[in-house]
């Protein structure tokens, strides 16, 4: 309280003397209106100098105070300063302040937006250098695809040229394994009467081709009729062959070739047709084999399958061999053995046997079974007389003669 | 008598002013010469000044040699002067004694009066038009003048 009022009190007289100073000392107008007059020109030179927005706001407050300073000068102002006037010239000084005010702010708007767009430029600038950047690594990847593409392209050609020879391997294959009759060579057909198998595997139909080959077997049976038993034998062991290496394979090329829908259709079709073309051949097979035995005056029994053309070969020896035994070897009977056995021999063990082996009509152990039987019944077979018994004691006697040898060398020995 | 002889005589003077001011041409009157500013105008070492403003160019050396200053020592001092309302020039300048009072005539400026300013010379003259004196400022002194003088 006391500071307050010490502080008042203060303030009062200093006031007080700082008015009576004041008073005390005048001022020349001259000097005032030379002190207006370098303050006015002070503030145009600002104004006209203005270059921020802030600078004018002070210039403006400039203004203020100069009003204030020299507005009760301004009668002594106008005489000096006539024919403007005080009035006028702070009205001029204000407007272009404001002018230039607005100007800077204009300008320090335009200046932000400048540098606001620069920024933008140079984001723009800074995203340009990474959408490159980025097109720089599109482009790597790019290329680098495009490597890979071409390096799978290239895989691919490798790949479809190793199906393409898988495929020319196995049609080939297929081509040289299931053979058609047309192209055997057939010893009742002459060169002329073969025709060019033109069927041919392909890819597309691998199945189907080769149940082609099976028909066209069975039309060659049909159609050729007047087949030797060498012939049918050869294509019985050409359909054995043809049967093995369909059951291996068949299956394998379906899976290949076929979809999974037509694939168990198609195998059973070729089946049911190679069934079909060993029952043709097996007729004809039997027919022609029966007709060369009996062609002979041989009587087999009939057959009508391996085991039973085995069974009548063997019944044929066996009952052959009972007669030669119950009525001894005669003439009749060697004669109805070197019947058989020339069959036996020189056709069918030298121009059947790899047939019938091939064709599994007969084994080797069958062949050998029948030529066992065929020693036992050769002796059978042969007529007995006096030659019979000149050789039976010359026999003995020879025996007699050995046992004399011996009965003397011990002796001798033990003396 | 005397009172009608008085006034025959002051109407033949003023039929004779009459005649005489009709005879002398136009006059304007209650004209204010009062100069609101001061000129202030710079000497040079021939003690010639000029105001510019109004054309007026005249020499100091007369005043100079009265003033007992050198016209070489008061090359570049400021002349300072002011014109009051009844058409008198008041001139001073830092160094003077006094106050000069011209009057104008043809080509001429004429002393009226010299105001002698007690105290130091003058060292930083000033001249205010307060109508209808004239006052001079020197530092803390002020003078209300008039062309006989100094008025208090």
């Amino acid at each position: 309280m006391y500071y307050k009022t010490l502080f008042i009190t203060t303030f009062v007289f200093s006031l007080f003397i700082g008015l009576s100073n004041i008073q005390v000392v005048a001022q020349s107008d001259f000097q005032t209106v030379r002190s207006y007059q370098v303050e006015y020109n002070a503030i145009l030179e600002a104004v006209q100098a203005l270059e921020i927005s802030d600078e004018a706001q002070a210039i403006i407050q400039r203004i203020n105070r100069f009003e204030t300073d020299y507005g009760d000068q301004a009668d002594l102002i106008n005489r000096f300063i006539h024919p403007e006037t005080f009035q006028d010239r702070l009205n001029a000084l204000r407007r272009l302040a404001s002018a230039a005010n607005r100007n800077l702010q204009t300008i320090e708007e335009r200046g932000t937006e400048i540098n606001t767009l620069n920024r933008r430029v140079s984001d723009l600038s800074d995203q340009l250098g990474l959408s490159n950047q980025r097109a720089d690594s599109l482009r790597q990847a790019l290329q680098e695809m495009t490597r890979d593409r071409n390096a799978n392209a290239a895989m691919v050609r490798n790949l479809r040229n190793e199906l393409q020879k898988r495929d020319e391997f196995i049609l080939n294959l297929v081509d040289s394994l299931f053979i058609a009759y047309d192209n055997i060579d057939i010893i009742s057909i002459g060169d002329g009467n073969q025709r060019d198998f033109t069927l041919s595997a392909s890819p597309d139909n691998v199945i189907g081709h080769i149940s082609s080959v099976v028909e066209s077997n069975i039309n060659f049976l049909d159609t050729n009729t007047r087949l030797s038993s060498v012939d049918y034998l050869q294509l019985q062991s050409n359909l054995v062959d043809f049967k093995s290496v369909w059951t291996k394979l068949g299956p394998r090329l379906a899976d290949v070739y076929e979809t999974s829908a037509e694939r168990a259709p198609r195998l059973r079709e070729v089946d049911v047709k190679i069934e079909a073309w060993e029952e043709r051949l097996s007729q004809s097979l039997w027919r022609s084999l029966g007709a060369a035995f009996s062609s002979r005056n041989i009587g087999l029994g009939n057959f009508n399958s391996s085991s039973t053309f085995y069974q009548a070969l063997n019944n044929y020896i066996d009952d052959a061999m009972v007669i030669a035994e119950e009525e001894g070897g005669s003439e009749e009977t060697l004669l109805a053995y070197n019947t058989f056995a020339d069959v036996w021999h020189n056709d069918v063990k030298l121009n059947w046997q790899s047939s019938l082996v091939d064709g599994r009509l007969l084994s080797l152990e069958n062949i050998a079974t029948i030529d066992r039987k065929l020693v036992n019944w050769n002796l059978a077979a042969q007529p007995t007389g006096f030659n019979w018994l000149i050789i039976v004691g010359l026999l003995g006697l020879a025996v007699l003669v050995l046992a004399v040898l011996l009965l003397s060398r011990g002796k001798s020995a033990s003396a | 008598m005397s009172k009608n002889v008085f006034l025959k005589i002051g109407i033949v003077v003023s039929w004779g002013l009459l005649l005489t001011a009709c005879g002398s041409g136009l006059v304007i009157q209650n004209v204010d010469f009062s100069q609101p500013i001061e000129t202030v105008m710079e000497a040079d070492s021939q003690a010639n000044v000029e105001d510019m403003r109004n054309g007026l160019v005249f020499n100091l050396s007369s005043v100079l040699d009265s003033e007992g200053i050198n016209a070489n020592d008061f090359a570049g001092t400021s002349v300072h002067m002011i014109r009051n309302h009844e058409g008198f020039y008041f001139l001073t300048a830092p160094g003077f004694q006094n106050v000069y009072v011209f009057s104008v005539g043809e080509s001429e400026m004429k002393k009226e009066n010299k105001i002698r300013v007690n105290g130091d010379r003058i060292a930083n003259p000033a001249f205010n038009q307060r109508n209808p004196l004239v006052q001079l400022v020197d530092g803390s002194r002020t003078f209300n003048l008039t062309k006989d003088g100094i008025r208090n």
